[in-house]
């Protein structure tokens, strides 16, 4: 009895070693700063962060692999691909209304602004890095007027994207969308 | 040689090699590369669509085309970047845009690049600029200054003028629909 309690107890603490850090992300709270210096009359507050690295990825894989179903394979294939995923979701707080939310993170470490597009009220920058022949590392940071999202992913993201335009069909079939009849006869 | 000299050597060669791919993609160096950073400092505010893929990641987009459009990524495939900015303009700025658009115009022109086209007309200023290296085009500029928006575009590596509609088209720059190729074709 008192060697179940113990493994538990060890089982319960392993657990929480390996996931406290997965509710917070230093580079995310710098990105945070960053934004929020950049623009001093809005506030962000955290609402939801989570740091997966390559163990708790590798546990997500294993877990899927429990689960006998063509989702859970596409899940796998891509799980496979990536080695670490950081996501941070911020709430806006203005202190006064006019104000329109920027966000330029300084080219740093490597990181090269892919594609930056900024509207009234909202933008979205892509950053990218490369290592080995290939883009290793991905950085997004969305933001409107209400929510600021920041999502780092580093893995092989080249076989991501090109595995998912080969799943796109399949993808498209279980969303169910419907091509039109135009689209049909034109075949 | 030791074993263990040969195997500082060999390891030495190998972050050589892992080096040399980033040194090789230094873009900036090409002669069809143009420094947009120029332009940005003329404008008060950041632009409103900023553009820049190159190495592996044009490689990516590469890839990802040839499945939809063979041709497209045939074009793709001879360039070694794309970098676009443009800019929301008002009426009350388009006089000022359109002398930064030719102050950096002259400038490219001091540096070596071929008007192929130059249209000014009301509501309109479009320039195409071409950098040749020997035999080979080596890039192309587009400055499109109309109501309402002012773009600059410039794309390093081997372009046919009257290919540039497909890439705006792939990379949704609207303001490369349209463009004119001067009659230069491959």
């Amino acid at each position: 009895m008192r060697s179940r309690i113990a493994a538990a107890a060890a089982v319960a603490l392993a657990a929480l070693v390996l996931l406290s850090g997965c509710f917070t992300s230093r580079e995310l709270s710098g990105i945070q700063r960053t934004i929020d210096r950049q623009n001093p009359n809005v506030e962000l507050r955290r609402n939801f962060v989570l740091n997966a690295g390559s163990g708790t990825i590798h546990l997500l894989e294993r877990g899927a692999s429990l689960w006998k179903s063509d989702e859970s394979l596409i899940a796998r294939r891509y799980l496979s691909d990536i080695d670490r995923i950081k996501v941070g979701i911020y709430d806006v707080r203005t202190r006064n209304s006019d104000h329109r939310l920027t966000f330029d993170l300084p080219p740093r470490e490597g990181w090269i602004p892919a594609i930056v597009v900024r509207g009234e009220g909202q933008s979205t920058a892509v950053h990218y890095r490369e290592a080995r022949g290939g883009v290793r590392d991905l950085l997004i940071v969305a933001g409107d007027d209400e929510q600021v999202v920041v999502v780092r992913m580093r893995g092989d993201l080249g076989r991501i994207l090109l595995r998912a335009l080969e799943d796109r069909e399949e993808i498209i079939r279980r969303s169910g969308y419907v091509r039109s009849d135009r689209e049909t006869s034109d075949g | 040689m030791t074993m263990k000299q040969a195997f500082l050597v060999a390891a030495l060669v190998l972050a050589m090699a892992a080096l040399s791919p980033a040194q090789a993609q230094d873009v900036s160096r090409e002669a069809g590369y143009v420094d947009l950073s120029s332009i940005e400092r003329s404008f008060a505010s950041p632009p409103k669509v900023e553009v820049n893929v190159r190495g592996s990641l044009l490689r990516l987009v590469v890839e990802a085309s040839r499945r939809e459009d063979p041709g497209l990524a045939d074009v793709l495939s001879r360039l070694k970047a794309v970098q676009v900015r443009s800019w929301d303009v008002e009426m009350s700025q388009r006089a000022d845009i359109e002398r930064h658009a030719e102050t950096f115009t002259q400038r490219l022109s001091r540096g070596g690049w071929e008007t192929v086209v130059r249209v000014r007309e009301v509501g309109q200023n479009v320039g195409v600029f071409l950098r040749e290296s020997g035999d080979l085009i080596s890039g192309l500029t587009i400055v499109v200054v109309e109501d309402g928006e002012a773009t600059f575009v410039n794309i390093v590596g081997d372009i046919d003028p009257s290919e540039v509609g497909m890439i705006g088209q792939r990379f949704n720059i609207d303001g490369l629909t349209g463009v004119p190729d001067g009659g230069r074709r491959r």
